[in-house]
């Protein structure tokens, strides 16, 4: 018997494969691919204190290997999350981690204030790349001190799991990661996004309404391991690896460099049932590797 | 039941094989896949999602309305028109190969056996897809079905034999006059519209460009007649969860509609196609 399961602190996943956020819906719209008890986890669309209806289209452009999207983080608000995607995802033998976001830190901390009182969730991802508001439109995530006081004041408030997700327009990564581990993070989830753009030859016009949007897909893979790589350096708490991942070889990649689990973002568009393969090809790889459990693999790359 | 209310509840993924793909003009192809399950589970307006290539490239899937199915063959058909690298690769697959087909997906166009006497479909180019599977239900329902179909130039017409086989009545135009009415099917429409149909007793059908279906929905409204129309928006994964395929809500605060999800028929009066 292979043994997939991973632990996140305390929070234990029964195997590596979480969804990410923005690319799962609330779950429910799976739900005739994938078995969603399968499932290592469910990460949720980012959700704000408010409703958000998003930018304007066009927001998605395929580039090559990938895609932009600038959706705006359009979502239902904490409320009516709470009321109607909630009880769905509650009754389902899977690990539930809500991503969570606000447009000052305050409210960061209200969103999660609301989400304390309700039942079924396991965890919290902190999304930092929202643009700061306050500060002039920066992203909260390019900033250790910003970012260290939305973890603290966060995780003053909750027993849950707070996971922080990184952003990856930064220089360098590893002063973020610090800065999330000192101020209590149960664990950091990378990498969000790059920055990207897109313009039509003959009309000259951007292909996306919003001018410059955030590229995934298979294009960000290297770019997102070189990221993992960079911060398992110098953080001891859990990684979970994001970015272009599309088979369980990615996955593994993934793992090997650092990474105690991962999510599953782009690939779930290509072809919705692909979490459920990852976990299925995930033992494939642990039998043909001869590997009892996939724990073993994590951070276990061979440099010369 | 509004068209909203019929968003498919089962929906499946399969390798299909090609039974035929035929060329039917220069960049307008036709592909007939094995599929019973999808064959007996669909309606017309509903489209699937094909995966062109087994590499990354290109990534997405693509969507396409179902053209034909026959329920008792276990069969689908698409109509497309190549216009970029998806539709490029789709043409070049040959009989026996095998594509991963993602469907059905989406609502369908409502049929109404309750009041309605006939059906009036309005095509501008490949949005004649979906209606020859639409004729066809309309007829075993005994209603019928009456077609607007218009092209730029008279070599794009495809299926006008299928139509003409099915006794639809037909009406053409061509904006350079090379067959048919000379202009744009919407002035045929306002042309036609008190000869053709009882307007009580009929629903129009759109499928086109936007501005087809805008200046449409005006006539419809005009004449009191009920209208509903199938959009096309660029799509990441056709399944309601990429949130890139809205179009605008007709409401007074600014909201969007879902194209794959919510759509892609709508009644006009729920979107607001207007720019
Ligand atoms: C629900 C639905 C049903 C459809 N049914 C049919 C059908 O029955 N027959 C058919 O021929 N086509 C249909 N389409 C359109 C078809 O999906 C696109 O033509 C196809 O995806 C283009 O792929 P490509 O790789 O060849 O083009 P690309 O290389 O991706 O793009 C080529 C050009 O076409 C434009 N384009 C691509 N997709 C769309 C789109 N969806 N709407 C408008 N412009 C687009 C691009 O902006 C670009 O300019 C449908 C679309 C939808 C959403
Ligand atoms: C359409 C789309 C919407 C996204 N929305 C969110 C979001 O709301 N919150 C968030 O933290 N990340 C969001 N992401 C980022 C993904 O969660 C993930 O970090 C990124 O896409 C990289 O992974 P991938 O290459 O596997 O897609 C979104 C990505 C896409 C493509
Ligand atoms: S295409 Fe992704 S939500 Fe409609």
């Amino acid at each position: 018997m292979i043994d997939l399961s991973v632990n996140i602190g305390n929070l234990k996943l029964k195997n590596p494969i979480l969804t990410a956020s923005g690319t799962f819906g609330y779950g429910e719209e799976f739900s005739p691919y994938v078995d969603l008890n399968l499932l290592g986890g469910i990460v949720t669309k980012t959700l704000t204190l408010n409703p958000r209806v998003g930018n304007p289209f066009p927001r998605i452009v395929e580039t090559s290997s990938g895609m932009l999207n600038s959706i705006g983080l359009a979502n239902v608000g904490v409320g009516k999350f709470i009321s109607d995607k909630l009880p769905f995802l509650a009754r389902l033998d899977t690990k539930i981690i809500v991503n969570i976001a606000g447009f000052t830190v305050d409210e960061y901390v209200e969103v999660v204030t609301r989400l304390e009182d309700a039942e079924g969730i396991h965890a919290y991802e902190i999304n930092v790349s929202c643009p700061n508001v306050k500060e002039g439109g920066l992203e909260f995530g390019s900033d250790p001190t910003i970012t260290a006081e939305i973890t603290e004041k966060i995780k003053k408030i909750t027993d849950r799991i707070v996971i922080v997700k990184l952003t990856p327009n930064i220089t360098k990564i590893e002063p973020i990661a610090l800065a999330a581990e000192k101020a209590g993070a149960d664990a950091i989830s990378l990498i969000n996004t790059y920055v990207g753009m897109a313009v039509d030859p003959y009309s000259r016009k951007p292909k996306l309404a919003r001018i410059k949007g955030g590229l995934s897909g298979p294009a960000i893979k290297p770019l997102a391991l070189a990221k993992l790589f960079d911060a398992a350096k110098v953080v001891t708490i859990p990684l979970i690896g994001i970015g272009g991942i599309m088979n369980a070889c990615d996955v593994a990649e993934f793992m090997i460099t650092g990474a105690t689990a991962v999510e599953i973002g782009t690939a779930n568009f290509v072809d919705p049932s692909v979490c459920q393969t990852i976990i299925n090809d995930l033992t494939n790889y642990c039998i043909e590797m001869k590997i009892d459990r996939i724990q073993d693999i994590i951070n276990q790359l061979e440099i010369e | 039941m509004t068209p909203d209310q019929t968003r498919n509840r089962v929906s499946y993924s399969h390798s299909s094989e090609i039974i035929s793909s035929h060329r039917l003009s220069p960049d307008i192809h036709r592909i007939r896949f094995d599929n019973p399950i999808l064959a007996n589970n669909t309606l017309p307006g509903q489209f699937i999602n094909i995966k062109v290539s087994t590499t990354n490239t290109p990534l997405w899937r693509r969507p396409f309305s179902l053209h034909n199915v026959s329920k008792e063959e276990g069969w689908v058909e698409i109509l497309f028109r190549v216009v970029g690298i998806g539709t490029k690769m789709l043409s070049q697959y040959r009989q026996g190969q095998c594509l991963d087909i993602l469907g059905p997906l989406g609502n369908h166009f409502i049929i109404s056996h309750i009041y309605m006497h006939s059906g009036i479909m309005v095509a501008g180019g490949l949005g004649i897809a979906p209606f020859l599977f639409l004729s066809k239900l309309l007829l075993k329902d005994k209603i019928k079905p009456i077609l607007f179909y218009g092209v730029k130039t008279a070599s794009e017409f495809c299926c006008l034999d299928e139509f003409a086989d099915l006794g639809v009545s037909t009406f053409l135009s061509t904006e350079d006059g090379s067959l048919g009415y000379k202009g744009f099917i919407t002035d045929l429409v306002r042309d036609q519209i008190d000869q053709v149909a009882d307007k009580q007793h009929t629903t129009m059908y759109a499928c086109g460009p936007n501005r087809m279906m805008n200046t449409l929905g005006k006539i419809a409204l005009a004449h009191h007649i009920k209208c509903q129309v199938s959009l096309e928006t660029l799509m990441a994964c056709g399944v309601g969860a990429c949130l890139g395929c809205g179009v605008k809500a007709n409401s007074e605060k600014l909201s969007y509609r879902y194209v794959c999800k919510e759509g892609p028929v709508f009644t006009i009066s729920e979107i607001d196609l207007s720019d």
